[in-house]
This record gives structure tokens, sequence and C-alpha cells, in this order.
């Protein structure tokens, strides 16, 4: 057992080293970029703690599983956040990344919905026949 | 209320077909430190929260937590697509074949039903969240035993992922278990 929690601690530790942090979101040293929070299931980099390998690259084969990744990316981002901000809701600058990742993943959803097909209904019209709710793939059917 | 999207949290494609794998992962739908009793969890015990935080940090965890039992059925579902019943038989799933066929339904890896005694609301909020960090502490400790169990990397991509959120939601449970303490709220 002590050798596995050794293993934990030093991977938390040198944790800096794989981390691929953009220009914007180095104001946020804590934060990762988007696209890495998303693939280690965690933003923040302060509390990764990875097992074994960790990360996995996704390739999209078209364009809408590319628009699909966008969205899940950014939706991510700002749950993240969400789930910090109920905890310290006074963090003004944790705010404003909020609502820029929440606004970005709404719009990149409606593109979504126009292109493709509904992700949600709200906000959403559906104008062709069959209805368009029932008539698209469902998540666990892979897009 | 919820309102539901038409997507996974995190992408599950997996490609390979694994029955044992298949009756392994089902405990994180069904078993004792599985999602959907986290989702059921954290649903039931928001209501007894001393504060708005604690309301809002049990709604957000509880409703991401139901977006993760699906995302366990998505890969249960693409694990045994396209079985047949012969492979059912081979891969020792014959009794799941038995009561369920290809329907998903939620137990443990040894197949016993989805049960709300696996977890509790004490209406006391350092009890119940002294609770959620050991439960989130149990489900990540399962996901490096499912981990440990494959190789294929479509699905180490999705385990990787949910054992983190595990990190994730025990930190967030203890900034609030500690702020309760500090505050003496009960």
């Amino acid at each position: 057992m002590n050798n596995v929690n050794n293993t934990y601690y030093q991977n938390y530790s040198n944790v800096n080293d794989i981390t691929n942090i953009k220009n914007e979101e180095s104001l946020q040293k804590n934060l990762t970029s988007i696209t890495e929070g998303f693939r280690r299931g965690n933003i923040f980099a302060n509390l990764y703690w990875p097992y074994k390998k960790q990360t996995y690259n996704f390739v999209p084969s078209n364009n809408r599983q590319k628009l699909l990744l966008d969205i899940m990316e950014n939706s991510f981002y700002a749950h993240e956040l969400n789930l910090y901000l109920d905890n310290f809701p006074n963090d003004r600058e944790k705010i404003e990344f909020f609502n820029k990742y929440n606004k970005k993943a709404e719009t990149l959803i409606i593109e979504y919905n126009q292109k493709y097909e509904p992700l949600t209904l709200s906000g959403n019209e559906l104008k062709e026949l069959p209805w368009a709710w029932e008539d698209s793939p469902w998540p666990w059917e892979g897009v | 209320m919820w309102v539901y999207q038409k997507k996974l949290q995190f992408p599950v494609n997996i490609k390979r077909k694994d029955l044992r794998m298949a009756k392994n992962l089902i405990t994180q739908l069904g078993g004792p430190n599985g999602e959907l009793g986290a989702a059921l969890r954290y649903l039931s015990q928001r209501y007894s929260m001393p504060d708005n935080k604690g309301k809002a940090l049990l709604t957000d965890i509880g409703t991401e937590e139901l977006g993760h039992a699906e995302m366990i059925s998505t890969m249960i579902y693409q694990l045994t697509k396209g079985a047949t019943v012969n492979e059912m038989k081979e891969a020792g799933l014959d009794s799941l074949y038995t009561e369920h066929a290809f329907g998903i339904y939620p137990t443990d890896a040894n197949g016993i039903p989805f049960s709300a005694s696996t977890f509790a609301v004490t209406g006391d909020p350092l009890a119940d969240l002294a609770e959620d960090m050991a439960a989130e502490q149990k489900a990540r400790a399962t996901y490096e035993n499912l981990i440990n169990l494959t190789n294929d990397p479509d699905l180490l991509a999705v385990l990787s992922f949910l054992r983190q959120r595990e990190v994730v939601h025990y930190q967030r449970f203890k900034e609030l278990f500690d702020e309760y303490v500090e505050k003496g709220l009960q």
C-alpha cells in the first residue's frame, strides 16, 4: 500500500510539468486549458490526482463529432467552475470565466441543433416531419 | 425539475465487445459505490442542508451523477452489443441473460439489484457530508480496480475521467464539511 500511495503523491506534486496552459488561462494559473481539463476530468491543476495513464486523445472523424466535442469541453469547463463557485461564491474572476464558457457552450448547442439534430428541446424550434427529437441518434448509440 | 440534453458528459465509443468487463462494470451503475446511488444520495440529502451553499452543491453534484449513470449504462450497452446467447453463456453471463436478456438493469457485479440501503440520509449535514466524502473515495477505489481489469483504451479513457470526477467531488464535499465544522453549523 505504501508504494501505491507514494506513487500517487509523487504524481500529484509533479502535475505542473504536464499542464498545458494557454494564453488567457495563464491568468488563472490554477486552471488547465479546456481541452486538457476535459481529457483529465479535472480543470484544477492543484487537484489533479492521476492514476496510471490518465489522459486520452479524441480525434473526431467528422465535423459533427468535432462540434459535439467542443460542446462537451465548454460545458464541462463551465460545470467545473459551477461546482467551485457553489463553495466560493465571491470569486469574481471565476464567475466571469463561468459566464464565458457557459455562453460559449450555449451558442455551440444552438449551432449543433440547427446544423444536425436537436441536443435540447428548449430554445429549439422543430419544423420538420417526422418529429426530430426522436428521429436522431441516442447518446448510447454513438454519434 | 430536470431538463435532458441528448448527449453524454464525456464521449463513450467502445468498439470492442467485452462481456466480462460489462459484468464487472455494472456495479458502477447499481452497486454500493455506483453512480445511481451517488445521484440519489446527494439529491435526497440536499433538503436538510443548513444553507444555500450546501443545497446548491448537492444539487449540482447529484445532477452530474445522473449523467454518470447514463455513461456507465452506455458503456455496458456498447460492451454487450451484438453478443449472442452462446457468447453470454461462455462469459458466465447466462444467469444475467435469463433475468434481463440484453436489457440494462442496475445491479452490483454479482447481480444483486440496486438498493437504497447502500446510502444514508441522516438529516445531519456533517454526518451526511462525511458519508459523501467516503462515497467518493470508495467510488475512486472501485474505478481503479476496473482500470486494472482492462487494456482497452476506449474503456480506460472513460474510466479515468469518471475516477477523476470522484477526486474533484471529494474536494468540494470536504471544503463544505470543513466550513460547516468551523461555523458550528449542524
